[in-house]
């Protein structure tokens, strides 16, 4: 398994609470079947909400790039797919097209 | 309008109602991602039935139209106010959704249509793979001694 994760200058600035949070969800997460992990994420951070806690996209991000090589295929297309469309939709207030 | 399609489409609305109905009920995190799914959804269908009415003989010869229509708007920007350009820009922004689509739809297997809703001699509409098998996954993990013990730490706390 890849940890390079918890090397992420992001995670410095974060409370030990949240990490250990993440770093839970991670661990759980792997031990999961590929297609299993990104209903699981979903409902992990349904439940964070509830407590309060909140994921941002930077936070977003390191997790999904830490389950990524354990997700099946047709998951990681939806993660990509939504990331764009975050982006573009982001993006599109701002956006000029020359 | 034939009867199948009646159906289909009936069918399709419901699916976004529903979809919708849920939005206020689940945790703002995940609103934004039911958000992107509905539009995304509502975009795959709009999609679809431009493109099964493009194939109609009234429309005429419209082979190339869809390449053609980016090209056309860029014309156009030339032409138009800024507000006017706007919305050309939000077109344009359309079509870079619909080419990310594209790429999409080739990471995710087709999902067969369910029998006897498939209107004979059309194309299936591409429905958004597993929007209501993905939200019913993440419902099987609630209240899941797995996810109590994620937050463990944090509660005890």
């Amino acid at each position: 398994m890849n940890d390079d994760w918890m090397n992420h200058p992001k995670l410095k600035q974060m409370s030990q609470k949240k990490l250990n949070v993440i770093k839970n969800l991670i661990t759980q997460a792997r031990q999961k079947k590929p297609d299993e992990i990104l209903p699981f994420f979903m409902a992990v951070n349904a439940r964070a909400a509830k407590l309060g806690i909140r994921f941002n996209d930077d936070e977003t991000g390191i997790i999904l790039d830490a389950l990524k090589e354990n997700m099946s295929p047709e998951d990681l297309g939806k993660v990509e797919m939504i990331r764009n469309f975050a982006k573009m939709m982001g993006n599109s207030g701002s956006q000029t097209i020359k | 309008m034939e009867l199948p399609e009646q159906l289909m489409r009936n069918f399709d609305y419901r699916h976004m109602e529903m979809l919708r109905a849920i939005l206020p009920y689940i945790p703002l995190s995940m609103q934004k991602f039911l958000k992107i799914y509905i539009g995304f959804e509502e975009l795959s269908n709009a999609l679809q039935t431009i493109r099964n009415s493009a194939l109609q003989p009234a429309v005429g010869n419209s082979s190339s139209a869809v390449t053609d229509t980016k090209d056309l708007l860029q014309v156009l920007r030339g032409f138009c106010t800024p507000k006017e350009n706007e919305t050309i820009n939000m077109v344009l922004n359309m079509t870079q959704m619909m080419n990310l689509y594209d790429q999409y739809k080739t990471l995710i297997p087709a999902f067969p249509e369910p029998s006897g809703q498939q209107p004979s001699g059309q194309q299936p509409s591409p429905p958004l793979p597993g929007s209501m098998d993905l939200f019913q996954k993440m419902s099987s993990w609630n209240n899941n001694s797995e996810i109590d013990n994620i937050f463990k730490d944090y509660e005890n706390e």
